[in-house]
Parts: C-alpha cells; sequence; structure tokens
C-alpha cells in the first residue's frame, strides 16, 4: 500500500478521513471519498494508466474530466460487468475497485506492442485505407494483426446482470452544466416556478469553481465550493426542480429532445448499490427551453514529443491540486500561449511544488503577471517553445528555445528538468451540444476558436460555453439566461442580484495560437501530437493533405483524427488549425467536422433501459393462448403474436403432427385459433361505396347475413390484403384483414377517408381483439357447431356457403360465419374474446366426439395450398397484381373506381408475361421443392447469369393428395400449364416439374393429379 | 373443462403494492368499454340522454364519474366507460337515440382492460413508460390521453386527483394482448419503490424452421 505522497494536507472535496483501498494494474493503491481513479493514481504518483493506439507509446493523465483523450482503463474483474475504456478522470474509486491497463501485452510497462512505434513510418496516414484499397489479400493478411494491436478494451461478456432504465421527463428549462453558469440560469429560472432540470456530468456542482483557489476566492462571502453546492441544495429543495448529478447530457435532438445518461451506481462499490436503483438512467427530456452551461475545454499545444506522460493541461493540473487535494508533480514546467496557465504556475507553487518555469510563447506579457512570478521566484521564458521532451513512462526535462517568427526557433537550447508539463493552448467553449442542436457557429478571431453564433432551436448558451470566461460574466450571463429561458416558456422571470465576488480568476487575456510549434528540426523527424487518442500526428495530418484529402471531413477520416471514443474534445481545433494554417485558408473556411451525438460514449444497457429480456417487446397472445400451451403446441412469431404453428402430440414429430392435422381438417374436423386476424367494423350509409372503392370486387348486393372475400390493392394496383367482409346490416360491415395486415390496413383506409373522400359517411373501428375466434375444418364441423350452438341450424344444405348469423352458447352471444380457409366444409364461431378461452374449451369438448383436433398454422398454411388459396405475403410480395395471381375473376372494371384499378392498366402491369401464379408438380411425387428455388427452362442449370422463369412461394407434402404440391410464380404462368420446367436447387441436378393449375383438390377430382 | 367461463387478459395476476402505499396496481375486470363516433355538435344531445353523461366539451377530458364517464379520444371519437354489464343496455340506448344521425358504436369490452396505476409514486411509474408530459402540473384528474406506453399504444385517464388519500389514480386502457407485457413493465417502473417484480407470460417452445 502506497501513502499518497501527492495528496495535499487539506483542500479539495476529499474525505480525508476515510481511507479506500483500489488496485490499479495489479498493485494496491488507496485514495479517499471523492477521489477519481486518475486524482487517486496522482496522489500516488502514477501518471502512466495507458498505452496508445496505435504506437502503444505510454499515455498519461491529460486532462481532469471528460475531455481526457487517452486515459483509458479496463474497470472491474467480473466478465459480464466489466466496463472497457473508462476514462480515469470521471470513474470514482470505491473500496476494491479494480481497474486494468487496456490495450497492453504482456503489461502496462512492458508492452510488446510498442514496437509499433519504432515501424510508426510503416503506419503512416491512411494506413487502413491504403490497405483496404491496395491489393487483394492486403486487408486480409493485416486485418489480425491490426485488430489486436489496435485494440481498445474488452467488451463484457454474457447477459449483463445490472438493470438500467429510461425515464421521460419534460420541463420549462433544462440547464446543462452546474458552473457557476449553470447553477444561476438554474437559479433565476427555478424562482419563477418554472419546472427545471439541472444536469451535471461530474459527481458534484461546481465546475470551473472547484478549480479556482478558495483562499482567494469568495461568493456571497463564501468559498466557491460552498456556494455551488448551497445553491444546488436549495434547487434541490423545489419540488419543481431536478438536480441531477454524474448525468451528462450526451445528445441534442430536434424538438429540443435531449439525453441525459445518469450513472446512478458506477462509483459505488457493488455491495453498496441500492438494489431497487438501476445501475445508469437515460433521461429522455423534452424541454421547452435549454440553457447550455457546458464550460470550456482547454487546448493542448502541438509541439514535438508533447505526448509523454506527465504532460497534462494546466487547467486538469489546477483542477487536481483544488479539487482534488493532488499535487499532480514536484517539479513542473509550464508551457502556455496565454495568461490562465501562470495562475496554474502559481497554484502549484503555492500547493508545494517547485516551479522550474513558464515558457510562453508570447513575447509580450501583461506587467501584473511578470511581477507575480518575479515575486515568487519563478523563472520565465517569453517568446520560447519547447522543442523537444525527455522521460520514458514519465516526462523528466524539456529542451527551450527561442521563437524566431512563427515558424522558427533560435538560439541556444535549455534543458529543463521537470516531472510534470503543465501546458495550455487557451480555452475553446465548448459547443459540442449546441452544434448538436444545429446552431450555426462563429470564429471568434481572438479565441481562435468557435463560439456559439445563431440558435436553431430554443436555446442559449451561458459562461464559458458562450465565450464569456470571467467569473463575474459567468454568473451574469447565467442568471440572465435562466430567467429568458423561462420568460420564454412562459413564466415571470428576472435574473435576480448578483452574488458578491471577491478574488476571483484571472483569465487567459488574449493567446498566440500556432497550429504548431516549431521545433527547428526537420520536418520527417517531427512528432507532434493532435490526436492522443487515435495517435495522429502532425505529420500524418499533412500528409493527408498532401494526399489530395483536403476537405476536413477528408481529413478526419483519412488520418483518423477526432475519431475515437473522446471525438476529439481537446484535439479537434488544434486539427482544424493546422488544416487551415497548411491550406493557408482561415479557419472558418476549413470549419469543423461534425459535433454528433454522443457526447460521450453511453452503454448500451442504459440505451434499451428496462426494454430488454421479457421486457423487450410485447408478445401478443390470444386468449385461448394457455390451453395451446399446455397442449403441446410450438409457436411461431405472426408479427407480434405468437401463434399455434402446431401441436405435437408425445413421441410425435413437428411434421407428423402437420401430416396429422392436415387429415382432420379434411376427413373429420379439426379447429384452428383464428383470433389474430384483422377486424374492423365499418359502420355508415355509404359504407357499400366504401367498400366498392377499397376491394376490388362488388359490393353493392351483398345482403346482410351474407359475406364475402375481397382483394385490395395499393395504389400500384399490387395487392396488399385480402380478407373476408360480412354484411351486417346495409350501413353496417364487419371486415376481416390478414393478422400481419391490420394495424396498416386500418391506417390505409384511414387515410382515404380522412383526406380523399371525406363525403363518405363512414365510421371505421378496430375490433381485432374484441372477438376471438375458432376456426372449424372439415365434414364434421358443421356437426360440431350444431351440438355446440343455439339459435342456429349450420346444415350445409340449408346454411349456405358464406352466410352467417347470430347465435348463442349458454345464452353467450357468438357470430357463426360459414367460410372456409382450407376449401372444406368450415365455419367459424366468434365470441367476445373475454369468453375466447371458454369458447375454445367448449369446440374441443364437443368436437370430441367426431374426434376433433386442434390445427396449428402450419397445417393451415398446407390447406390452404392444396386449395391453391393465396397468401398475402407468401404467394405475393408487393409485387403481384390480382392478374399475377390468375384471379382476374375478382376484379371488377364495371363497378366503378377503386384503389389500384389505374395502374392494372399501366402496359407494365397490363403485360400477359409477367410472373403468374401456377401450380407445380414434380415427377417424383416424394420429392419437395425448396421455397424460394428459381424455376428455369432447361434440364441442366446454364452458366450465370441463369435465365430465370420465377420461383417457388410454397411447399408442402400434402397428406391428403398423398405427394408433393407446389406453388410458384413463373412467367407467362397461365400459359404454361401443363409444360415442363425445372427448379434449381443447390446441390443437383434440376429437378423436373409440370406446371398446373393451382387448385390440386380439383385436380385430384379431375384425375390430374 | 374449464369453470371459468369469462376471463380477463390478467386474471392470473394478482394486485401488486409497494410498499407504504407508493403505488399500486390492479386490473379493473369487465369494466364495459364502447367506441362512440358521432359528430359532437350533432350528437351531444342524445348521447346525454341515453348515458346520462355529457360528451366532453374539451380534447383530452372525460366527463361522467369513475363509474360511467365518456372519455374524449378524438375530434368525434369517444369512450364509453360503463360497470360491470353495463354496456350492452348503453350501447342499445345509444342506438336508439343516435338512430337516423351518423353514428357508430362499437363494443370493445373485451378488446381492452383497465389497469389501476395509483398512489404518490404513480406518475413517476408512468413516465418510465410514456413520453406524455404527465407531471401533474400537465396532467390533472380528469384528463385523458392516448399515447405509447413502452411499445404498445395505450390511453390514460386520471380518476382520480393528486389530493385525494392514497394519491392520485389512472386508469390505463390497454389491448389485450399486451395486458401483461404492460403490466410487467409498469410491475418493473414501481420496482423502485418496492413492487415485486414480475415476469411476462413465457416459456413456450418456437419454432421458425420448418
Amino acid at each position: 500500500m502506497s501513502t499518497q505522497p501527492n495528496r495535499r494536507a487539506s483542500g479539495g472535496l476529499i474525505d480525508r478521513e476515510t481511507t479506500i483501498g483500489f488496485r490499479f494494474d495489479g498493485r494496491d493503491f488507496t485514495g479517499h471519498p471523492g477521489d477519481t481513479l486518475a486524482s487517486a493514481l496522482l496522489a500516488n504518483g502514477e501518471h502512466m494508466v495507458a498505452r496508445g493506439f496505435k504506437y502503444h507509446r505510454p499515455r498519461g493523465i491529460f486532462g481532469a474530466g471528460s475531455e481526457d483523450p487517452t486515459a483509458l482503463v479496463q474497470i472491474g474483474g467480473d466478465a459480464t460487468r466489466t466496463d472497457p475504456n473508462t476514462r480515469v478522470t470521471e470513474q470514482e474509486i470505491y473500496q476494491g475497485l479494480e481497474a486494468r491497463a487496456q490495450n497492453v501485452w504482456p503489461s502496462l510497462r512492458y508492452d510488446v506492442g510498442a514496437i509499433n512505434d519504432v515501424f510508426s513510418t510503416f503506419l503512416p496516414a491512411g494506413f487502413y485505407y491504403k490497405t483496404f484499397m491496395g491489393p487483394l489479400g492486403n486487408w486480409m493478411t493485416f486485418e489480425p494483426f491490426i485488430r489486436k494491436a489496435a485494440g481498445m478494451g474488452v467488451a463484457p461478456d454474457g447477459p449483463d446482470p445490472d438493470r438500467y432504465e429510461t425515464v421521460n421527463r419534460h420541463c420549462d428549462v433544462l440547464v446543462i452544466g452546474a458552473g457557476p453558469a449553470g447553477l444561476m440560469a438554474a437559479q433565476a429560472a427555478a424562482k419563477s416556478g418554472a419546472r427545471v432540470i439541472l444536469a451535471e456530468e461530474s459527481a458534484h456542482v461546481g465546475g470551473r469553481l472547484l478549480s479556482i483557489d478558495p483562499d482567494y476566492t469568495r461568493i456571497a462571502g463564501k468559498t466557491p465550493a460552498n456556494w455551488a453546492s448551497d445553491i444546488a441544495d436549495d434547487l434541490a429543495d423545489m419540488d419543481t426542480v431536478t438536480v441531477l448529478t454524474r448525468t451528462a447530457a450526451f445528445g441534442y435532438y430536434a424538438q429540443n429532445f435531449v439525453g441525459l445518461w445518469e450513472r446512478v451506481s458506477d462509483h459505488l462499490a457493488p455491495a453498496d448499490r441500492a438494489a431497487n436503483l438501476p445501475r445508469q438512467r437515460v433521461w429522455r427530456v423534452r424541454a421547452k427551453e435549454v440553457v447550455l452551461a457546458t464550460g470550456s475545454v482547454e487546448r493542448p499545444l502541438v509541439f514535438h514529443e508533447n505526448d509523454r506522460p506527465g504532460i497534462m493541461l494546466a487547467g486538469a493540473a489546477r483542477t487536481f491540486v483544488h479539487r482534488y487535494g493532488v499535487v499532480p508533480g514536484r517539479r513542473v514546467l509550464v508551457f502556455a500561449n496565454n495568461d490562465s496557465a501562470w495562475e496554474a504556475a502559481f497554484d502549484l507553487q503555492k500547493a508545494g511544488a517547485t516551479i522550474s518555469g513558464i515558457i510562453d510563447l508570447r513575447r509580450d506579457i501583461d506587467g501584473a503577471l511578470l511581477g507575480k512570478a518575479a515575486e515568487r521566484g519563478i523563472g520565465i521564458h517569453p517568446g520560447a517553445a519547447i522543442v523537444g521532451t525527455t522521460g520514458a513512462q514519465r516526462v523528466s526535462g524539456a529542451q527551450v528555445r527561442r521563437m524566431s517568427g512563427e515558424t522558427g526557433v533560435e538560439g541556444a537550447v535549455t534543458a529543463i528538468e521537470c516531472d510534470l508539463l503543465a501546458v495550455s493552448g487557451g480555452w475553446m467553449p465548448n459547443v459540442a451540444l449546441f452544434s448538436q442542436s444545429r446552431g450555426k457557429l462563429a470564429f471568434d478571431e481572438d479565441l481562435a476558436a468557435f463560439r456559439p453564433g445563431q440558435s436553431w432551436q430554443n436555446e442559449r448558451s451561458a459562461g464559458a460555453a458562450a465565450a464569456v470566461f470571467d467569473l463575474a460574466g459567468c454568473l451574469k450571463t447565467g442568471a440572465q439566461a435562466g430567467a429568458d429561458a423561462a420568460k420564454k416558456a412562459g413564466l415571470t422571470a428576472t435574473a435576480g442580484r448578483m452574488p458578491k465576488i471577491e478574488g476571483g480568476e484571472r483569465v487567459q487575456g488574449t493567446p498566440r495560437v500556432l497550429p504548431e510549434i516549431p521545433s527547428g528540426r526537420p520536418k520527417h523527424k517531427v512528432r507532434a501530437w493532435i490526436d492522443l487518442q487515435d495517435d495522429v500526428t502532425t505529420k500524418d495530418i499533412k500528409l493527408a493533405l498532401q494526399e489530395g484529402y483536403d476537405s476536413i471531413e477528408h481529413a478526419k477520416r483519412y488520418t483518423t483524427t477526432g475519431m475515437g471514443t473522446d471525438q476529439g474534445k481537446v484535439a479537434n481545433m488544434n486539427a482544424f488549425a493546422l488544416v487551415a494554417g497548411t491550406l493557408g485558408k482561415p479557419v472558418w473556411q476549413v470549419g469543423t467536422t461534425t459535433y454528433r451525438q454522443p457526447w460521450k460514449p453511453v452503454t448500451f444497457g442504459a440505451i434499451a433501459g428496462q426494454h430488454v429480456g421479457a421486457h423487450f417487446h410485447p408478445r401478443r397472445t390470444t386468449p385461448a393462448h394457455a390451453w395451446h400451451a399446455e397442449n403441446g403446441a410450438v409457436f411461431e412469431p405472426v408479427g407480434d403474436w405468437l401463434r399455434a404453428r402446431a401441436y405435437l402430440r408425445s413421441g410425435e414429430s413437428f411434421d407428423e403432427a402437420v401430416q396429422r392435422e392436415s387429415r382432420a381438417a379434411r376427413e373429420h374436423v379439426a379447429v384452428l385459433d383464428a383470433s389474430t386476424l384483422g377486424k374492423i367494423d365499418i359502420r355508415g350509409k355509404d359504407a357499400r361505396t366504401f367498400l366498392n372503392r377499397v376491394y376490388t370486387n362488388a359490393w353493392s348486393k351483398l345482403a346482410p347475413g351474407k359475406a364475402r372475400y375481397g382483394l385490395m390493392l395499393g395504389e400500384d394496383g399490387m395487392v396488399m390484403d385480402d380478407g373476408v367482409t360480412a354484411c351486417i346490416a346495409d350501413d353496417h360491415f364487419h371486415m376481416t384483414t390478414t393478422t400481419g395486415g391490420a394495424a396498416s390496413v386500418l391506417t390505409h383506409l384511414e387515410d382515404y377517408l380522412q383526406t380523399e373522400w371525406t363525403d363518405l359517411e363512414v365510421y371505421l373501428t378496430t375490433v381485432t381483439e374484441q372477438w376471438s375466434v375458432a376456426s372449424l375444418s372439415g365434414p364434421d364441423s358443421w356437426r360440431v357447431v350444431a351440438d355446440l350452438c343455439e339459435g342456429i341450424d349450420p346444415d350445409p344444405e340449408t346454411f349456405e356457403f358464406m352466410r352467417f348469423a347470430e347465435a348463442t352458447i349458454d345464452g353467450v352471444p357468438v357470430r357463426v360465419f360459414r367460410i372456409s380457409f382450407t376449401g372444406a366444409l368450415a365455419y367459424e364461431i366468434n365470441i367476445a374474446a373475454d369468453y375466447g378461452h371458454w369458447l375454445w374449451t367448449r369446440v374441443i369438448d364437443a368436437g370430441r366426439k367426431y374426434a376433433i383436433q386442434p390445427y396449428g398454422t402450419e397445417a393451415m398454411h398446407l390447406l390452404r395450398a392444396e386449395k391453391g388459396f393465396i397468401i398475402v405475403g407468401q404467394e405475393t410480395d408487393g409485387t403481384m397484381t390480382p392478374g399475377d395471381l390468375r384471379m382476374d375473376w375478382i376484379v371488377n372494371d364495371r363497378k366503378g373506381d377503386f384503389i389500384g384499378k389505374r395502374s392494372l392498366l399501366r402496359s407494365d402491369t397490363a403485360r400477359s408475361d409477367r410472373k403468374q401464379l401456377v401450380g407445380l408438380l414434380t415427377d417424383d411425387p416424394a420429392l419437395m421443392l425448396e421455397e424460394g428455388a428459381h424455376i428455369i427452362a432447361t434440364e441442366t442449370e446454364p452458366a450465370p447469369p441463369v435465365p430465370m422463369l420465377g420461383h417457388v412461394t410454397s411447399s408442402y407434402i400434402s397428406p391428403n393428395l398423398g405427394r408433393s404440391i407446389a406453388l410458384g410464380v413463373v412467367k407467362a404462368g397461365g400459359s404454361r400449364i401443363g409444360e415442363r420446367l425445372w427448379a434449381t436447387r443447390r446441390d443437383g441436378a434440376p429437378i423436373p416439374v409440370k406446371v398446373t393449375e393451382t387448385d390440386f383438390l380439383k385436380l385430384r377430382e379431375t384425375g390430374d393429379v | 373443462m374449464s369453470e371459468i367461463r369469462r376471463r380477463t387478459p390478467l386474471h392470473t395476476r394478482k394486485p401488486l403494492e409497494a410498499p407504504g402505499g407508493a403505488a399500486r396496481i390492479a386490473e379493473l375486470p369487465f369494466l364495459g368499454k364502447l367506441v362512440l363516433r358521432v359528430d359532437p355538435q350533432a350528437g351531444s344531445k342524445a348521447v346525454e340522454a341515453a348515458t346520462g353523461v355529457p360528451l366532453p366539451a374539451e380534447a383530452c377530458t372525460a366527463t361522467g364519474d369513475a363509474d360511467t364517464a365518456i372519455l374524449w379520444i378524438g375530434p368525434d371519437e369517444f369512450w364509453v366507460i360503463t360497470p360491470r354489464d353495463g354496456e350492452t343496455a348503453a350501447a342499445a340506448a345509444l342506438e336508439q337515440g343516435l338512430a337516423g344521425l351518423h353514428h357508430q358504436v362499437a363494443d370493445i369490452g373485451s378488446y381492452y382492460t383497465a389497469i389501476e396505476i395509483a398512489g404518490p409514486r404513480a406518475r413517476e411509474m408512468l413516465m418510465k413508460l410514456t413520453m406524455l408530459d404527465v407531471d401533474a402540473r400537465a396532467f390533472s384528474a380528469g384528463q385523458v390521453a392516448g399515447s405509447i406506453f413502452a411499445a404498445a399504444q395505450a390511453y390514460l385517464w386520471q380518476v382520480t386527483g393528486d389530493d385525494q388519500p392514497g394519491g392520485p389514480a389512472f386508469r390505463l386502457f390497454v389491448r389485450r394482448s399486451m395486458a401483461d407485457y404492460m403490466w410487467c413493465l409498469l410491475a418493473e417502473a414501481g420496482f423502485e419503490w418496492g413492487m415485486p417484480r414480475q415476469t411476462p407470460v413465457g416459456g413456450e417452445t418456437w419454432r421458425l424452421e420448418r
């Protein structure tokens, strides 16, 4: 156990009373509550936590929050819970936390992959692209090696044992970021009575306030951290306000819809996590108004050898000092182009570090700063640059030379020792969410960075996110933004009084921004990193430009800059500037790459939320489902429905069950649960006119008590649905649709009623699940109906095909239809679904003396194929007209217009050589064709491209015909009846088939089978 | 032979409660439910005469009381809620009263079931499932809205106010085939406050291949 040598005696949001033990890279460390993995490791003097993606060079802690590009580790030893690519700067420690370095072998410190660095010339920019585009086989050769070498963390294995949740919220004002601006915004908005959500990415409110010296600064007489917590506590006490910490706004979408990702319990030891709470939550927030108080991100400096562990953003170093009570280095060198880093030097010195110098690219430094540095005995190097660094696994020194113009250095090299190099290239407003919201960025010449320009949605930026860096300005713009947002949301609000500020923070002034710091070295020997995660150097970007990838989006993809898990939070601006500088264009003209959601990686678990496993999607079941499940049914999904596919008796195979059921449905009686069919109640005096327009056949003369089959076409003339519609009264019909088409048919019909035929008096209401349906098939079916139902004589002699009547079973009303899916004598009994299970058991009981058998959808498909009945979606695929199905009889040309009629007259739909539905019989009655098999005209398969005539749509072994049968679509099939064709198969010669009519039962009657 | 003739979709589910009355869910079996389609201008008097309840004048509201109510579903679409077995008489009275007027009365009593969601945490449970704004400021007693709850379409009606003992009570009308799915997700939503978790109907054998 180490003793945290770099822990300050006091200060920061750290509970020194409690000590936490954790493991990193196989070694034990201690920290305290309030620590992140980064601050605890720094307290123990550990800077190196990872290795680079490509060259495997040592990587350290560079930032202090979500902006850190490269300090990524694997959390957790449990294979199902392990979390890859976790920023050490965000992961809070807990007792027993286990973290491992990733992308290293055998260990972080001795890594074989570091050999890549030696051969870095062979891994140039566009390496992947070139390998892809190179000779065939290159990618195959390299891919396994690249995958192994250029890895990130390891994804968890096995089902995720944790719970996640998505929740929805609406609010008047959503404030993103709880720094000084965000807190003031939330306060101003909350005071108006608005519903407010304040989301803070890190564990504590305060933002930048937590990184400034509390000895110098007071807000309303309090330390900055206390002021921030007090405001947040007051807000949290209001029942109109929700304050969320550890919650990152990850996506800003249309209509002010913002996704928040809350890490509810990742900061707790597994044993301490509340069992009733999810591990993480996604909050889907619809905000009337949004305040973006997302702060700013510090920009790195791009100089030779700027990637060693111990090289850290100066602002991050201050955060470690003040927020976490850690001195991240003992001998600190500061390299800056602006004033803010000078404060870092002073703070670090006050915290106990020795400052080995301040190197500033600028020649003219503010006198006050120079005075302060002199007072503190800090050596300064104005107008100078770092031209190289030393140190293997941690920086040990830097070489400094005087700047000569913008692009050169001159004079002697001064070597300065250090164990921390704090760098600052100025501050950039964090415009990621603003840009996601579709806001237009404006380039600020003074900042040499982008700031929010014109808004597109109902949002405004405040504080550093709006390029207002001073504390007073942050508080003021925050309060104003909060008040404005509340007002725009319809409330009465004022910014209120500003708290009194004592002390405060020196801001950056005007930075001297150079796309690349000169090193005086030959170009090919310069290794200055732009993107630390993806290992992109200035050389790579220049190479991309040289090879013609001069659009910023192309340069990004060619070099992969900004494409890592950090999406280039700190890197991108430098890449834009380098591209601009190299091309000699202004930065605004080069523009930016797209700021995409998410702001940072969000777990799939959180996005899926509670909608996983058994809760993933509704599994719609019929009222008799439990009976089916108890009686050997195997199910198939049909849309969202689970339908019984066959009922297997013990020892019986699926195929045997289907054969048995199919025989029963023709030889005596079988019953199908047809409850899932779509049903629409149609009412109104124009109902007949309506039906005439939506079906291809005529409905004017269908009498009450009668039913009819209809085909429904789309506007393109293609069959979209079919079903039987019954006339209850002249103004009242009961339509059935296919199971899968129920919702889309109703939408289609409502669409016409509401937009095209507003003159028709017709109401449509879905009644799909009001009715539970038992469909009986077979010669004895009428006897079961007769035994069961009162008030009806179902004798087929008198109760004709396509009739229906009201009846009762034990006094419960039913509707009995004589309609048939199978071509056999068949009846349907409809009952209110509450009685559906009871009806089913009554049918089974009543049918017992006729040896009734339940039959499933597979037998149903087989039975209708025997009769040549189509199944929409099986014989049709959206390109079949009624003519293609050789069902011209159902199209009535004389009744007036109907949907799709005109399309049937198009030359293409009217031609005679379209694919048409036919029967296909193999010579060998035992041989079953494969559904989807292609039909060709030759005995042997010709060389590709094979001229194909069509394909098999349905194929079965029919027990009732005692042979195989198939339906298929074949070019000009109607004129090929009797012809010999061949069906291809994967292994073996094409199978000879005879083209026949589709009604196999009729063919048997005529002796043609 | 089954003894029970009439079964609601959630007949196997027992009411659930979170400790301390934070939230509770229960199926309200066999409520009468009718879809009524009519131009409210033309039909309002006849509807009130037939049911004793006026048509809601405002969108997304309900009239009547917890036993007999009319819910506004669309500009010419209403749901008539009746006590158990009251729908047949109500449908007949509506048919009679609206004779000669363009209208539709369709029984959906078996189609949908009602799940009561009540208690101080009821709103937060609903917020886990719907993007509707069900905050007390936006949705109060007497309001009705149709929306998507998780992956199912449903209609929400707040029956009693937040000031009632035991907290507000909502009714969620959901298709019978999706009732079990909804029930289990509601229980899951209440888990945070100690409601027992529920496993959806399952365990069936699937066969996808021929």
